[in-house]
């Protein structure tokens, strides 16, 4: 079943499916590695929920819920 | 000099923002470095004069941080031009040494498969290797190396490990132009359909554009036009021909731009793991134990915000009060320069041109150098060691709702201290025109010369000990609504820019929360020792040279006094300008010399009020003086509350700053942005003041 990043609890990891949408912002972020087939955890939540700190590529990323919510998953078997 | 630097080759350092260059360029260059702009931007660009060990020098240049060359950002065109030898006084380099986050090395690969494609003579210089051995990653240079094709260079730049060999690399590979023999073929000639295709057919017809020789570099230049942005003013620049013929290749294979980017990264990853795979590195991707922890309280839902109000307090305590003694200092200083100069020198025209004139206009600049140098050693720190990241992420919400970005907070707050630091804080804000919005409304933050004007004015027609509701005393409440009318007045006027001559989508979030760390206090030593050295000869130039002009305006025709004083006669000719705000000519001429600073309207009043000019916003007699002004022609009290609030206000949107002018001259490069600065505040601050001014009198207000 898949579902948005928005949408992942925050220390889960996942494995990205699909990267939707265009504009600056997005592909902006997969040249830092937001792309198919990555492995992304949800740090934490900054105090006010957005942006949200998520784990890539052995780096730590804000990025905001409106991004997020481009972002589909894959969850990993247990 | 041209000529010889001419003949030097030129090396240059690249990398990742946080990949630790600034440290790698300061620690090859050394302390003799110039700092200077790119040409029509913004963008700093360093160099230096490099030995190398085999006795060769070579030009050391710092190409601005960037995680891609696909010029989406003035720090990736600038990096891109100085790639393709696009930027004039600036040859293409000879070798590029790409620094690169070696615990980050699957996103930092990605620029350099990039410098690859170009095919430019490359050494990766694998820095942080303390933390990558930290967090897992296990990697064998060597490998690396043969897998890309060019040296790999294992350093920790911040202790100086591995940067002799940094040396001893650059002066082997600036003489031998070989590329070693590589596992792996360039990401551009394994470029998937349909884009390899496209690249293809533009290559030819780039080649066949201009001079028609086979080009080698024609394929990587086509792949940039192709990502790159046509349109809008980020747009890349290029010939309108070769916009013509890469509109046409994206149309005939029916590829938007936003497509081929996302089709780009996603093959450039897949190219990146097989080198990761070949290279045989494993990464664990441990978690960096000492950022875990404390990103655990610095972004810990409650406490973190608290700990990020302290920090800033302390911040704007050190500008705010901190700087104090020290500006005291500085104009003691030059007080008893010019006291010593006016008893060595017989009066004369050329002595009151030296001490109010020139030696004013230098303590002028001179004395925001304490704000200036405390703000940046903060900055600085933050910055270093992680923590402004931190900030900007905690800080993206609240700003991103009015259209900033988070890392416009750090400007707009220094400002609320003095605008000139506050203007020079806005360079870590990424897009120009977020920029360019955060420079406009900064000097509407109020500053702390603006406080003796509301000191003098609430003092003279306000009973400021009065009590409102018990709990508020009646000249708190009105400093409260000067200070809130300033931030209501910069909220609206952002909005406003950016709906109309700054429109723009909502800032890009492209923030990286990179592993705290000890700050270097030698990089710390550079930063404060540019920011001063620029600000004094750039913005200190105008900063002078109005001083001079503003001691003519008030000191010719010789021997008259101040109300016939050319800046008299201004002040006269403002006054049906300023009638309808609820101001005399008096005040005019206050509006006239407090130009060069707000805090000098107090000063003029008081030689105006023949108290003179020792005069401070304390001063009982010049209140008293005030108080006794009548409205020309009538025996009504010139200075009411009304008239006071009026002027207040005024004072609160104004651009009654020269300094504030100049610094933004040298922060834009142009002279448009402060005009409209001067312009949109002048026009603000007036129709402000005629409101409060005729709706009170019309509501009966006195």
């Amino acid at each position: 079943m898949d579902f948005t990043l928005d949408k992942l609890p925050v220390g889960t990891k996942a494995r990205i499916a699909a990267v939707l949408g265009g504009g600056d912002s997005i592909t902006r972020l997969m040249e830092m590695g937001l792309v198919t087939g990555s492995f992304i955890k949800i740090e934490r939540t900054s105090p006010f929920g957005c942006p949200i700190a998520i784990r890539l590529k052995g780096a730590s990323i804000a990025i905001r819920l409106s991004d997020a919510r481009k972002v589909v998953l894959e969850a990993l078997p247990a | 000099m041209t000529s010889i630097k001419a003949e030097l080759v030129t090396i240059a350092v690249a990398g990742n923002p946080n990949a630790g260059k600034t440290t790698v360029f300061n620690t090859l260059a050394g302390a003799r470095q110039k700092v200077a702009n790119y040409p029509g931007v913004t963008v700093e660009r360093k160099e230096a004069i490099l030995r190398l060990p085999d006795g060769t020098q070579a030009r050391l240049i710092d190409l601005p941080g960037c995680y891609s060359l696909t010029a989406r950002s003035p720090e990736e065109q600038i990096a891109h031009d100085v790639l393709f030898g696009r930027i004039p006084d600036c040859p293409t380099p000879s070798l590029v040494l790409c620094v690169v986050d070696a615990s980050n090395l699957e996103r930092s690969l990605y620029l350099v498969t990039q410098f690859l494609d170009q095919g430019i003579p490359l050494a990766v210089i694998l820095n942080m290797m303390d933390i990558a051995r930290e967090k897992g990653v296990h990697l064998d240079p060597e490998k690396l190396s043969e897998t890309l094709g060019c040296p790999v260079i294992p350093t920790v730049a911040r202790t100086g490990e591995g940067m002799d060999r940094v040396r001893e690399e650059a002066a082997r590979l600036i003489h031998s132009q070989a590329v070693n023999g590589r596992a792996l073929r360039p990401f551009i000639e394994e470029l998937p359909s349909p884009i390899a295709e496209a690249v293809s057919r533009l290559a030819s017809q780039l080649n066949g554009s201009t001079d028609g020789g086979a080009n080698q570099r024609s394929r990587p230049e086509a792949l940039w036009a192709l990502l790159g942005n046509l349109e809008g003013d980020e747009a890349i620049r290029l010939p309108p021909l070769e916009v013509r013929l890469t509109r046409e290749t994206l149309a005939d294979f029916n590829l938007s731009t936003s497509d081929l980017r996302k089709q780009e990264s996603e093959a450039r990853y897949q190219y990146i793991g097989r080198i990761l795979q070949t290279a045989g590195v494993r990464h664990e991707d441990h978690p960096h134990t000492l950022t875990e922890r404390l990103d655990s309280v610095l972004l810990h839902p409650f406490i973190g915000p608290a700990l990020f109000v302290a920090v800033f307090a302390l911040l704007f305590q050190g500008i705010f009060a901190w700087a104090g003694p020290a500006m005291d200092a500085i104009d003691a200083f030059f007080g008893w320069l010019g006291g010593g100069i006016e008893a060595a020198l017989p009066e004369s025209l050329f002595r009151d041109l030296l001490v109010e004139g020139v030696l004013s206009g230098v303590g002028n600049t001179v004395i925001f150098l304490p704000q200036i140098l405390i703000l940046f050693f903060f900055l600085g720190l933050l910055e270093d060691s992680g923590y402004l990241a931190r900030a900007a992420f905690l800080m993206d919400r609240l700003m991103s709702s009015i259209g900033l970005d988070g890392k416009a907070f750090i400007p707009l707050l220094s400002s609320f201290a003095c605008a000139i630091p506050g203007i020079m804080a806005t360079r870590t804000i990424p897009n120009r025109k977020d920029r360019l919005v955060t420079i406009l409304i900064a000097p509407l933050m109020a500053c702390s010369a603006r406080l003796p004007v509301y000191v003098l004015l609430i003092g003279t027609v306000f009973a400021a000990e009065e009590r409102v509701l018990g709990v508020f005393n009646l000249g708190g409440l009105v400093m409260f609504a000067l200070y809130f009318s300033g931030i209501l007045g910069a909220v609206l006027i952002a909005a406003l820019f950016k709906k109309s001559i700054l429109r723009g989508p909502k800032p890009v979030l492209l923030l990286e929360l990179p592993t705290y760390k000890l700050p270097s206090l030698r990089g710390l030593g550079f930063l404060l020792w540019d920011k001063s050295l620029q600000f004094l000869k750039r913005a200190g130039t105008v900063i002078l040279s109005v001083t001079i002009l503003l001691w003519a305006l008030l000191s010719f025709p010789r021997g008259s006094d101040l109300a016939h004083s050319w800046g008299g006669r201004l002040g006269h000719a403002l006054a049906p300008v300023i009638e309808p705000l609820g101001f005399d000519w008096k005040i005019g001429v206050g509006l006239v010399s407090s130009f060069a600073a707000r805090e000098v309207f107090v000063s003029t009043m008081g030689v105006i009020y023949g108290i003179g000019d020792e005069a401070t916003e304390e001063d009982l007699s010049l209140r008293e003086a005030m108080r006794a002004e009548r409205r020309p022609g009538t025996d009504q009290p010139l200075y009411t509350p009304l008239v006071g609030f009026s002027l207040m206000l005024f004072y609160v949107f104004a651009c009654q700053c020269m300094s504030t002018i100049a610094v933004a001259r040298r922060e834009t490069n142009s002279w448009r942005w402060p005009a409209l600065m001067f312009a949109y505040m002048t026009v603000l601050a007036w129709s402000a003041s005629f409101t409060v001014y005729q709706v009170g009198s019309l509501l009966g207000f006195e």
